[in-house]
């Protein structure tokens, strides 16, 4: 379902319907509960792409916060993998020679937002609950992409994770016809905290890079590492 | 004729000096605040952007008087004194003006109030348009536009309702005593935990608060990102009737039982 298409073009799956009228108008139309409905003009093409999943409801929250379905020990010095979900947010943009320009934006998943942080200087994340898994599964459901965390216990103790948050900057997806995949590394460094990083590297093979939505934003300060406290 | 007297000892040409210099800094200043403005836009907060720009204009201005003073033959050690006499006089004379512009002062200093935010001072409700620096501008939410002299916003208890990004809602739900108050609480959290915009973290605080003259009080309590404050307090409520009533529970009206007594007869 990701890729790239020119019009004009179906996808039964999303309700997307893109159609060029006789005057060479291209419409796009997605059905649904939030339908959408645009004229463009010129020759663009589509890319269908995962896109940063923190930008429903709207307006974008700053981190995307994934809480494990049960919590994961960790021994002292101990590396692991899990592999967890996160939710989908379909991104359809325009190109024709240019930057490519966001027409829409949808969920596969009904999306749940929570708050992370003090009172004072905390801030919104998009909430999901995910299943925690140490291979990859193939039978992920639908609307869901996966996660690979790399976990590096660096603390001499005995730690106990229940979630991760990832920051929006730096957040990198991949995608393998209806798949997403996103990779990321979590240091514990203190018994209550961990420096989480996003890693730019497909986590298997014949994937493709999905375009960033918030870079095309004008965030003036991109922040690849994030310091979380409260495992 | 340049060096005619135009009044006192000042001559045509040191009026069209002291002319220019004023005017060359009044443009310096125009365009140093139109540069700042530009520069300084989305880096800084609309309201500081503002209390910077006012004070870079009047700085500049104030000061580029003062250097052209001594053109027109003006000791600025005389005006010192004179400005200290003055100062005695209008002190007294003027004493809220001066209090509202230290008040104002402080409040640009502290910052407890930005532009845009939805406060409360004393009676008076809405959003602050603009903080001068002898009083604060405010739009109320009845579309009236407010002027509080900033002594009143610095001495009275000031509500921002937006200093933090979230903000819990309040309800009480009543039912019936014939009810299960558990399930009226599984129904109303069913609601809470399907809308986007109620949080999971701080989580959701559902009670029964208190045993009513006619009803079983349920306490609902959740928190929302602050820009959705109001939509959702004024569209969930619904929802939340109708998930309970969807549950065969009713929210009972005021009731009172009335007993008659009959006499069993009419001797006694």
């Amino acid at each position: 379902m990701f890729g790239t298409y020119h019009p004009p073009f179906y996808l039964d799956t999303e309700g997307i319907a893109v159609s060029v009228s006789k005057h060479g108008c291209v419409n796009y139309c997605r059905s649904g509960e939030d339908q959408v409905e645009r004229s463009v003009f010129g020759k663009p093409v589509f890319h269908i792409h995962p896109v940063e999943p923190m930008h429903l409801p709207g307006p974008p929250v700053r981190a995307l916060y994934l809480a494990f379905d049960h919590p994961q020990l960790l021994s002292p010095k101990q590396q692991e993998t899990l592999y967890l979900t996160f939710p989908i947010e379909v991104g359809v943009f325009l190109e024709n020679g240019s930057k490519p320009y966001l027409l829409d934006i949808y969920d596969k998943v009904p999306p749940k937002l929570t708050f992370y942080g003090k009172m004072q200087d905390g801030f919104l994340c998009r909430y999901h609950q995910s299943d925690v898994h140490v291979n990859a599964s193939k039978h992920v459901n639908s609307g869901f992409g996966t996660l690979r965390l790399n976990l590096v216990n660096q603390h001499t103790n005995w730690v106990t994770i229940t979630r991760v948050i990832l920051n929006s900057y730096g957040m990198k997806l991949f995608f393998s016809g209806e798949r997403a995949y996103m990779a990321a590394r979590m240091k514990i460094i203190e018994r209550d905290k961990a420096e989480i990083e996003c890693l730019a590297e497909p986590i298997q093979e014949h994937c493709h890079t999905a375009i960033e939505l918030f870079p095309t934003k004008r965030f003036t300060t991109q922040v690849r590492k994030f310091v979380m406290e409260g495992l | 004729m340049l060096s005619q007297k135009l009044f006192g000892d000042v001559s045509v040409l040191q009026f069209i000096y002291f002319t220019l210099v004023i005017a060359t800094s009044f443009l310096f200043s125009k365009i140093f605040v139109a540069y700042l403005r530009r520069n300084l836009r989305g880096r800084v907060d609309d309201d500081r952007l503002q209390n910077i720009c006012k004070f870079v204009y009047y700085g500049v201005l104030s000061i580029s008087v003062l250097f052209a003073l001594p053109i027109l033959g003006t000791k600025l050690s005389g005006l010192a004194v004179a400005g200290g006499v003055a100062g005695v006089v209008i002190g007294f004379a003027s004493q809220n003006i001066v209090s509202n512009f230290i008040s104002g002062l402080f409040i640009m200093l502290e910052r407890p109030i930005k532009i845009g935010n939805e406060i409360s001072i004393g009676d008076t409700d809405g959003v602050v348009e603009e903080v001068r620096i002898m009083s604060t501008l405010i739009r109320t939410f009845g579309g009236l536009r407010v002027r509080i002299p900033n002594i009143n916003v610095f001495t009275s208890t000031l509500i921002n309702y937006e200093s933090y990004p979230i903000r819990r809602i309040d309800y009480i739900i009543g039912i019936r005593y014939e009810d299960d108050a558990e399930v009226a609480i599984a129904a109303l959290r069913d609601v809470l935990d399907a809308h986007p915009y109620v949080l999971v973290h701080p989580a959701p605080n559902l009670f029964v608060s208190n045993l009513g003259d006619s009803s079983v009080d349920i306490s609902v309590r959740f928190w929302v990102p602050i820009g959705f404050f109001y939509d959702i307090k004024f569209k969930l409520l619904n929802p939340l009737k109708l998930a309970v009533e969807a549950r065969g529970i009713e929210i009972p009206f005021p009731q009172r039982v009335v007993w008659h007594q009959k006499p069993n007869n009419k001797e006694e």
